[in-house]
């Protein structure tokens, strides 16, 4: 087995540096009284803020690829766990490009392709970060990558792209095979 | 409107089919699937088991499955979140398959079929062949009045449609992906279809169920002799299972045959869409509400 680097990135302030999000912003229009009965059926209380909106999740989810592809080469794929569906906003063009696959439960399908390939390969879950009050999550954001180079250390790649959401190095309860609890970049068998 | 006969046709000597379906199987969902006092575990309990009865009746004896995918528009985030209930979800659905989805996507809408196949194509260029296992559920456990309908898609059908396909890792022009702006969307499908097919001529073509309006405006844009038939009153807009269950009726009625190509399209609403050029193993198997 191949070593991952992983790390876990706390994100505490939305893009627009704090501006507030309408509450009533929702993934789903409601339009009728019933359906907002329905919304409250499965309301929880979370303490963790809204801190984006679905354009502001999916430029996260963009400026993340982009800056996979810059930083560990062209031909790196990348599988990215996140929250859907979002209505009436189309994903950005490289987020449907054959080198990323996004959707659930994609832990499994990166180990595959990081046994299978030299090439670098990039797992994302990105599906805790809250843009619904609705959502659960805590806004972490969790990386992994194999077959690339040790160094700089993964949190170094993303922490500059990540500035306007005053990303921090967080502690992490173990999530998937591949993450730890470490609160810093580290190597772990994956 | 549309359509006229013969659809059927046999792939040219020597081609090799790039996704060989071995069944396809659709069955509908009530509306409302749950009553609105029910828990969201008691929810997620109940579509994992349909989910999963649905999987156990049609692939039990298809063979080893290398992959297992599941895909869907409508299905609630709390299913597909890494969640405890997106976890009951799964349970429940193994409880009665044998076996979890090795991962679900509803970020594709109504195109995630085309994505997966894609995505499964480059695992089949490392290891050969691979069997495929892709339900594409489409039942709001909510019951929101947004996904019941409107003037978008017209009225909606819910279902749970079971496709088992072997993806071969060649060739690779027997898939396409595209993407247009909303209000281009129809268009571009149109134009898009109209390329893929004019190379592939004789072969039936399953559209997205419509509204008259908008098939109308998508049939301006190719030749149209060879769409199946419009089944949008009979089933709605069921979202990605749309050109697997017109592919089930046209088989029902004896206009397509095991052992013939086709074409399948599909639309997301955001503008993405997927058009494949598909082969029925000669030993399909296929059933609509368990009819075989």
């Amino acid at each position: 087995m191949k070593n991952a680097h992983t790390c876990s990135l706390l994100l505490q302030r939305n893009p627009d540096h704090n501006r507030a999000i309408p509450c009533s912003a929702r993934n789903l229009p409601l339009f009728e009284t019933h359906d907002y009965a329905r919304r409250s059926v499965y309301a929880h209380d979370n303490p963790t803020p809204v801190l984006v909106n679905n354009q502001q999740y999916y430029t996260l989810l963009s400026t993340l690829a982009r800056h996979i592809w810059d930083s560990c080469g062209e031909q790196t794929l990348i599988l990215a766990q996140v929250r859907m569906p979002s209505i009436d906003l189309a994903l950005p063009k490289n987020l449907l490009d054959p080198r990323v696959t996004l959707g659930a439960h994609l832990s499994n399908e990166a180990l595959f392709w990081a046994g299978q390939i030299p090439t670098p390969v990039v797992w994302i879950s990105a599906e805790q970060i809250r843009r619904d009050l609705w959502d659960g999550g805590d806004n972490r954001l969790h990386i992994a990558a194999w077959n690339c180079a040790p160094t700089p250390a993964i949190s170094e790649w993303f922490l500059p792209e990540l500035d306007c959401l005053t990303a921090q190095v967080h502690p992490s309860p173990v999530h998937e095979p591949f993450t730890t609890s470490q609160s810093k970049c580290t190597h772990v068998q994956g | 409107m549309s359509n006229s006969p013969p659809f059927a046709s046999t792939p040219s000597l020597g081609t090799v089919p790039a996704f060989r379906v071995h069944t396809v199987a659709y069955r509908r969902t009530e509306t409302p699937f749950v009553s609105p006092q029910v828990s969201l575990e008691d929810a997620a309990l109940a579509l994992g088991q349909r989910v999963g009865d649905e999987a156990c009746r049609y692939a039990s004896n298809a063979g080893p499955i290398d992959d297992y995918v599941v895909s869907s528009t409508v299905l609630s985030q709390f299913l597909a979140d890494g969640s405890p209930h997106a976890g009951y979800f799964q349970e429940a659905l193994a409880s009665r398959y044998g076996r979890r989805p090795d991962w679900v996507t509803n970020a594709y809408e109504c195109t995630g079929w085309g994505f997966i196949l894609r995505y499964i194509q480059g695992k089949a260029q490392f290891n050969g062949r691979r069997r495929l296992l892709l339900q594409i559920v489409d039942t709001d456990i909510h019951n929101f009045t947004y996904w019941l309908g409107n003037n978008r898609w017209g009225k909606s059908g819910f279902g749970i449609c079971t496709l088992v396909i072997d993806v071969m890792p060649e060739p690779n022009n027997r898939l396409l992906i595209g993407t247009a702006s909303q209000a281009n969307a129809l268009l571009q499908l149109g134009r898009s279809l109209r390329s893929f097919t004019e190379s592939r001529p004789g072969l039936g073509v399953a559209v997205p169920f419509f509204p008259k309006m908008s098939r109308r405006a998508l049939f301006k844009c190719f030749d149209t002799a060879c769409v199946h038939a419009d089944h949008y009153q009979r089933f709605g807009h069921s979202f990605g299972s749309d050109p697997w269950l017109s592919l089930l009726a046209e088989l029902g009625a004896g206009s397509a045959h095991p052992g013939s190509d086709c074409i399948v399209s599909s639309l997301a609403m955001n503008g993405y869409f997927s058009i494949a050029q598909i082969t029925l193993a000669p030993d399909l198997h296929f059933a609509l509400e368990g009819e075989l």
